[in-house]
C-alpha cells in the first residue's frame, strides 16, 4: 500500500462514520422491519388473517 | 469513481486510525437509542386520529360516521380512536398492518375511493376484510376494552344477556358476528356474500 495523507484518511474515516450512523444503519433497520412486515402480510394473504 | 469506492471500502473494513473503539461503540449505541426512539415516535404518529383523518377519504366518510356512535360520543367521554380497533397492538402484526397501509397510499394516489360514491361502492369489500380479520382473531380489538369476565349480565337487556351467556361464552360466536355496523354504517348487505 502506498503512503497516504493522514488528513485525507481522517476525513474519509469521519465521512464513513457519519454515513454509517446517520444513513446506512437507520435505512437498513427500516428495510429489515419493513421487509419483515411485508413477509407477514404475504403470509396473511396465503393463510388468511391471523388468529388471536 | 472506482478508486473512490475502493478507498472508502478500505476505510470501512480496516480499523480506524483516528477514532477510538470506545467512541465508535458509544456513538453507535447512542445513535441506536435515538433511532429506536424516533422509530417508535413515528409509529405512534401514524396511529393518531389526526394522521388518519389527514386524508379526506377517512375524514369525510368513516370519521363522520363514527361520531354519533357510542364509541365516539358518550356520557363518560371514554372513546375509541381509529387505531384502537384497526391497528393490532402486537408488534409483528402492527408492522404487517403498517406495511399493508402501503396499499392505502396506493389507493390514495390513484383515487380508489376519492368520492363518496366510489367509497359506498367499495365499502362492502373493505368492511368484509375487517370482519374477516375480527372473526379470525376472536374480536381481539373489541376485547382489548370489553372484558367478558367483567360483563354484568343483569345490567344487559334480556336478549343481550342471553346471547352473551350462550354463544359468546361458549366461543361459538365472537363479538363481530353480531356487532357489525356499530361504529360505521353498514354496507349494502344485499350484496354481502359471506355473512355468517
Amino acid at each position: 500500500m502506498s503512503q497516504e495523507d493522514p488528513k485525507q484518511r481522517r476525513k474519509e474515516e469521519f465521512r464513513t462514520w457519519v454515513f454509517l450512523t446517520v444513513v446506512m444503519a437507520p435505512v437498513l433497520a427500516v428495510m429489515v422491519v419493513g421487509g419483515y412486515g411485508f413477509v407477514v402480510w404475504m403470509l396473511q394473504i396465503i393463510g388468511g388473517p391471523p388468529g388471536g | 469513481m472506482r478508486d473512490l469506492a475502493r478507498r472508502y471500502w478500505r476505510t470501512l473494513t480496516r480499523p480506524s486510525a483516528f477514532y477510538s473503539l470506545g467512541f465508535l461503540v458509544v456513538s453507535g449505541f447512542v445513535a441506536g437509542v435515538l433511532f429506536w426512539g424516533g422509530f417508535n415516535t413515528a409509529m405512534e404518529l401514524t396511529n393518531t386520529e389526526q394522521f388518519c383523518i389527514g386524508c379526506h377519504e377517512m375524514r369525510d366518510n368513516v370519521y363522520q360516521e363514527i361520531q354519533p356512535t357510542i364509541h365516539f360520543t358518550n356520557r363518560s367521554g371514554v372513546r375509541a380512536k381509529c387505531s384502537d380497533c384497526h391497528v393490532p397492538k402486537d408488534w409483528t402484526h402492527k408492522m404487517a398492518r403498517k406495511m399493508q397501509a402501503s396499499k392505502e397510499v396506493w389507493g390514495w394516489i390513484f383515487g380508489t375511493i376519492n368520492t363518496r360514491d366510489k367509497f359506498v361502492e367499495k365499502r362492502l369489500e373493505l368492511a368484509q376484510r375487517e370482519w374477516a380479520r375480527f372473526k379470525a382473531n376472536d374480536s381481539l380489538e373489541c376485547r382489548n376494552c370489553h372484558e367478558f369476565a367483567s360483563m354484568d349480565f343483569t345490567r344487559q337487556s334480556k336478549r343481550a344477556a342471553e346471547a352473551h351467556a350462550t354463544s359468546l361464552q361458549s366461543g361459538a360466536r365472537t363479538c363481530i358476528d353480531c356487532h357489525k355496523g356499530i361504529a360505521h354504517r353498514l354496507p349494502d348487505m344485499q350484496k354481502a356474500s359471506d355473512v355468517k
